[in-house]
C-alpha cells in the first residue's frame, strides 16, 4: 500500500478499532497480548501498544470488565470480557456500520457502472 | 533468562511511556503501564526478543496520544466540567466579595433614593443606616454572589437550568441596580456565564474548544495588546509621561498578548493574575480611575479564566489523587 492508501486505512481503523475489540471479546474473553496479536494479524492496527489506552477507556466506560486468572505457565493474566453495555454498544455499531458500508458500497459500484 | 542489556531496553521504554503519560490521572496511567508491562512479559514468554516486542508496540508518543484522545471524550469531560465549575465558584466568591465591598462603600453617594421606587430592595436602607449597618448592607450586596456560587455546587445536568437562570437574572440586575452600582457586578456576571458554558452538556467539548480556539485567542490578544500599545504610543508621542513602571508594564502586557495568541499556559495564567490584581487594586485604592481599572480587571480576569480553564487547561490544578 502506498502512503496515501496507508493514511486512508489509518483513519478508518481509528474509528472502528474499539468496536473490533468489542467484537473479538464478544466471542470469548481474551488477555492483552492475545488481543493485540489478533488485531495485528487482521491488519486492524499498526502498533500493538495503542490497544492498551483503548482498553483502559473501554473499561472506564463500563463496556469491558477485567478478571485475573492464573495462566498455563503459572503467570497471572488479566483477562478482558465484554459487559452487557458493551454488547449493546456493539449491536448499535453493527447497525450503523451495515448502513454506512452498504451506502458506500453502492456509491463505489455506481462509479464503475 | 533475562539478560541485563535486554531489560534495560524495556525499562527505558516503560520509563518513557510513564513520562509521556504524566498528565493522566494516576489510576489510568498505572493501568496502561501495568498492561504494557504484562504484554512485554507475555511476549517474552512466546520467545519474541525485546527489540521485536518494543518495535511492535509502537512509539510511546503514539500510545500516549491515543490515551489523551480518549481522555478528551465523554467520561472525563464530566470531571472537567465539575472542575471548571469549582474553579469558577471560587472566582465568583472573589469577584462577588469585591463588588459587594465597592457597592457598600459607594451606595450612600449614589443618590438613588430619590429616583428609586419604594418597594425595591435597595431603597430599604438609607444613608444613615448604611453607615450604621455597613455589614448588613454588604450582606445584601452579597446576594448576587450567593446566586452564582450555588451554580457551582449543584449537579451538572439538572443544575444547568439554574445556572442559565442565575446568569440571566444577574445580567438583568446590572441594569436594575443602575449602572453606578451594577457595573461592579460585571465580573460576577461574566463568571456566571462562564459557568453556563462549563456546565453545557456537550458530547465533545474539547473538539469544540479546538475549533474556536484560534479565533478567540487572536481576539483576546488584540484586547490585551490594546493597553500596552496605547501606553507606548502615548510615551512616544509625549502625550503621556511614562514613569518608571510604564515600560515594564507595557512589556509584560505585550508578552501576555503574544503569549495568549500562541496559547502559552503562562500567558493565560498571567492574565488571570493581572485581572485579580487590578480588581483588588481598584477596591483598595479607589480614585478617579476606579471604574476603568475595574473594567480592565474584569476583562483580564475573564480572558484569563477562559485560557486557564479551556484553551490550555492548567492540568496540575486537576491532580488531586
Amino acid at each position: 500500500m502506498d502512503e496515501s492508501g496507508e493514511k486512508i486505512a489509518t483513519n478508518i481503523r481509528k474509528g472502528v478499532l474499539e468496536y473490533c475489540v468489542l467484537a473479538m471479546l464478544a466471542q470469548r474473553e481474551m488477555y492483552g497480548l492475545e488481543l493485540a496479536e489478533a488485531l495485528v494479524e487482521r491488519n486492524l492496527t499498526a502498533s500493538e501498544g495503542s490497544l492498551y489506552p483503548l482498553l483502559a477507556r473501554l473499561k472506564a466506560a463500563g463496556l469491558v470488565d477485567t478478571r485475573w486468572e492464573g495462566g498455563d505457565s503459572g503467570r497471572r493474566r488479566k483477562y478482558y470480557e465484554i459487559t452487557q453495555r458493551g454488547s449493546e454498544q456493539l449491536a448499535q455499531f453493527a447497525t450503523v456500520w451495515n448502513e454506512i458500508s452498504g451506502q458506500v458500497q453502492e456509491l463505489l459500484e455506481d462509479q464503475h457502472a | 533468562m533475562r539478560k541485563p542489556k535486554k531489560q534495560s531496553l524495556v525499562a527505558r521504554y516503560l520509563e518513557e511511556l510513564d513520562s509521556e503519560l504524566r498528565n493522566l490521572p494516576a489510576a489510568q496511567r498505572q493501568a496502561v503501564l501495568a498492561d504494557v508491562a504484562e504484554h512485554i512479559d507475555e511476549a517474552r514468554g512466546e520467545g519474541r526478543t525485546d527489540a521485536q516486542i518494543i518495535d511492535a508496540l509502537g512509539s510511546v508518543k503514539d500510545i500516549a496520544g491515543m490515551m489523551s484522545e480518549s481522555v478528551g471524550e465523554e467520561k472525563v469531560s464530566g470531571a472537567d466540567a465539575r472542575y471548571r465549575l469549582k474553579a469558577l465558584g471560587i472566582a465568583a466568591v472573589f469577584v462577588g466579595l469585591l463588588a459587594a465591598a465597592v457597592d457598600t462603600w459607594l451606595y450612600p453617594s449614589t443618590g438613588l433614593e430619590e429616583v428609586w421606587p419604594d418597594w425595591l430592595p435597595s431603597s430599604w436602607i438609607n444613608y444613615g443606616m448604611s453607615a450604621d449597618f455597613g455589614a448588613g448592607l454588604m450582606l445584601l450586596f452579597m446576594i448576587p454572589t450567593a446566586l452564582v456560587v450555588v451554580g457551582a455546587v449543584i449537579p451538572l445536568g439538572k443544575g444547568q437550568v439554574y445556572r442559565v437562570l442565575a446568569a440571566l437574572v444577574l445580567s438583568a440586575a446590572i441594569f436594575l441596580l443602575g449602572l453606578n452600582l451594577g457595573v461592579f457586578y460585571l465580573p460576577l456576571v461574566l463568571v456566571g456565564w462562564l459557568m453556563v458554558a462549563a456546565g453545557a452538556a456537550n458530547r465533545n467539548p474539547e473538539r469544540r474548544v479546538k475549533q474556536i480556539s484560534l479565533g478567540w485567542r487572536l481576539l483576546a490578544a488584540l484586547v490585551v495588546l490594546l493597553a500596552p500599545a496605547m501606553l507606548i504610543a502615548g510615551m512616544v508621542s509625549g502625550a503621556a509621561v511614562g514613569d518608571g513602571f510604564s515600560v515594564p508594564i507595557a512589556a509584560v502586557l505585550g508578552l501576555c498578548g503574544v503569549g495568549v495568541a500562541l496559547n502559552w499556559k503562562a500567558a493565560h495564567a498571567a492574565l488571570l493574575v493581572i485581572g485579580v490584581l487590578l480588581l483588588a487594586m481598584s477596591v483598595f485604592s479607589m480614585g478617579m480611575m476606579v471604574l476603568a481599572v475595574w473594567l480592565a480587571g474584569a476583562i483580564y480576569l475573564f480572558l484569563g479564566l477562559v485560557g486557564v480553564l479551556w484553551l490550555n487547561p492548567v492540568r496540575w490544578l486537576y491532580r488531586k489523587n
